[in-house]
């Protein structure tokens, strides 16, 4: 019996689509050219066809002809998966086995506080944290992209990291 | 969740799918409240892959029509989609949100925002090897960007780059919406006609698609190359098709450049007031959505007809607000200056008829040659 057949009602066949037939039709398909056309072990190929299936099902109404879009979306995975491996290098081995440096429990715990502190904010005050902090943005580019002016944008910045302190305290 | 395994994967599918259907009446009721959604705290169940899901579909639902709303849907989504921690879904959702906010900013006329979110999203697609159709879409999306904003070389590279991708995955459609552009492209380098075969070929390809909505914006393009190359009659019967695709999918910026380049035919035709009624209407409409740029040029067109109507005062005025909305979109300077020529003839209360239609045709071809300088009528 099928993963769908045993949840006859469950929201994922509520979406229309017979995804257990998708799956049949083609992850197979998919792991069979990683395998043989790119020498992929039949592990990470099957990690990869279910990454891309996984991409198909956050949008299957993108996916007009699926046999051409899952062979194309494999073919180019595998190659990308090849090119970032050939740039792998393997540690040497004294560091290999030496033990981690940090041990997690100095920072995890401040961490997931700030996580915390974090995540209590206003939508608009991460938004304007992340722009700046994570991505990069600068003043004039927070503005714009959130339709204020940049004198506004500059208190944003400001008044939301001293919240985000006092939180975290 | 481990999805290395048929049933990891199903299971994180259904999670997805559960999550969704529990918010959308979520996302709904923050749709219809109005509620400010950037001052909200984000409660924790909405921290899922499925509300984040939920709430960039109904961005996109939403670019066309309220540009304002759907930027305010995808910055939430994008701020909860970085706090996931579900590694190919949790990037495939923040490149979903970016991709919003740079259709959103897009649609609000603000290209240089929508660049860098394009950009945004092209950068987190090289995080995942399987994301690699997804990026040829965000590549797609930004050469449309390069588009809007006149940067032709730049729209026509990434353009290119995309289509490669597209060509790769035997994507059809999307290679035919690559023709689109390229068409696009030459008409506004001022070569109609290699614009009309492209678009002529692409709505050919696109038949077999059951894609409405791009055969209604390749009628509303080929519509414009045809009025510019003077065969209006086939201009009118591709643009009324497009219109009435556009009505049938509720895409209001779609009907409005249906009616845009049925109204320049009406005024170029000398049916006036028959063109004032369709401009005044999509006028006001790109004003409460906030497309300034778009309102402006149509503000041009109205003032064309006014004038060849008599109606000075009316059209000194609205020169009066379009200066100020070019302004306030930093138009280029030779832009401002043929408006003020305009504004500065109907304020000395000459005969405004051809420097109005010399304006408005100025404008148009900026669009094609930013450089091209204003020279003012010789009449």
């Amino acid at each position: 019996m099928t993963v769908i057949a045993e949840k006859a009602q469950s929201a994922l066949s509520r979406m229309g689509i017979d995804f257990d037939a998708v799956y049949n039709a083609h992850v197979p398909l998919m792991i069979g050219i990683a395998v043989d056309r790119f020498h992929i072990s039949h592990s990470d190929a099957q990690t990869l066809a279910h990454q891309i299936f996984l991409v198909y099902f956050m949008k299957p109404e993108e996916v007009k002809d699926q046999r051409a879009w899952f062979v194309g979306a494999i073919s180019n995975a595998c190659r990308q998966y090849l090119r970032t491996r050939a740039r792998d290098v393997e540690l040497p081995a004294d560091i290999v086995n030496e033990p981690d440096p940090e041990f997690p429990a100095d920072w995890l715990p401040n961490r997931m506080a700030a996580r915390q502190a974090f995540s209590c904010l206003t939508s608009r005050c991460q938004l304007a944290l992340q722009l700046h902090y994570l991505e990069g943005y600068s003043i004039p580019e927070i503005a714009a992209q959130l339709h204020i002016t940049p004198g506004y944008a500059k208190k944003l910045v400001s008044r939301c990291l001293q919240q985000a302190r006092e939180r975290y305290r | 969740m481990n999805i290395e395994t048929r049933e990891g994967l199903f299971a994180l599918m259904e999670q997805i799918a559960e999550e969704r259907e529990a918010a959308r009446p979520v996302v709904e009721q923050l749709v219809a409240s109005g509620e400010g959604l950037e001052d909200i705290e984000i409660p924790e169940g909405w921290r899922t892959a499925g509300f984040v899901l939920e709430l960039v579909v109904r961005a996109d639902v939403a670019n066309e029509s309220e540009p304002r709303l759907s930027l305010k849907l995808a910055d939430l989504g994008l701020v909860i989609a970085t706090q996931l921690q579900l590694s190919i879904a949790q990037t495939y959702l923040e490149i979903s949100a970016w991709r919003e906010i740079g259709f959103a900013h897009r649609y609000l006329c603000t290209y240089n925002p929508a660049a860098l979110a394009f950009e945004n999203a092209a950068r987190k697609c090289s995080l995942h090897p399987s994301l690699v159709h997804a990026r040829a879409t965000v590549l797609y999306a930004k050469a449309g960007n390069h588009f809007l904003a006149r940067e032709h070389a730049k729209s026509h590279a990434v353009n290119a780059s995309a289509r490669r991708i597209f060509e790769a995955f035997g994507d059809q459609r999307a290679l035919a919406r690559c023709d689109v552009l390229d068409g696009l492209i030459a008409f506004r380098r001022g070569d109609a006609e290699s614009a009309r075969v492209k678009l002529e070929g692409a709505l050919e390809t696109l038949r077999d698609f059951d894609d409405d909505r791009t055969v209604g914006v390749v009628n509303n393009d080929l519509g414009a190359t045809y009025r510019v190359l003077g065969r209006n009659n086939d201009a009118l019967a591709v643009l009324r098709r497009a219109r009435d695709i556009a009505v049938r999918l509720g895409l209001p910026s779609e009907v409005n450049r249906a009616d845009w380049n049925i109204g320049v035919i009406l005024l170029e035709t000398g049916r006036f007031e028959e063109a004032l009624a369709t401009l005044r209407r999509i006028r006001t409409d790109y004003i409460e959505r906030g497309m300034t740029e778009d309102a402006a040029e149509v503000g041009l067109c109205i003032i064309d007809g006014l004038v060849a109507l008599n109606e000075l005062e009316t059209a000194k005025m609205l020169a009066e607000s379009v200066i100020r909305e070019f302004s306030s979109i930093e138009m280029a300077g030779a832009a401002m200056t043929a408006l003020a020529y305009l504004h500065d003839i109907l304020k000395a209360g000459l005969d405004a008829r051809p420097a109005a239609r010399h304006v408005r045709q100025y404008m148009e071809r900026l669009r094609w040659e930013p450089e091209h300088l204003f020279l003012p009528n010789e009449d």
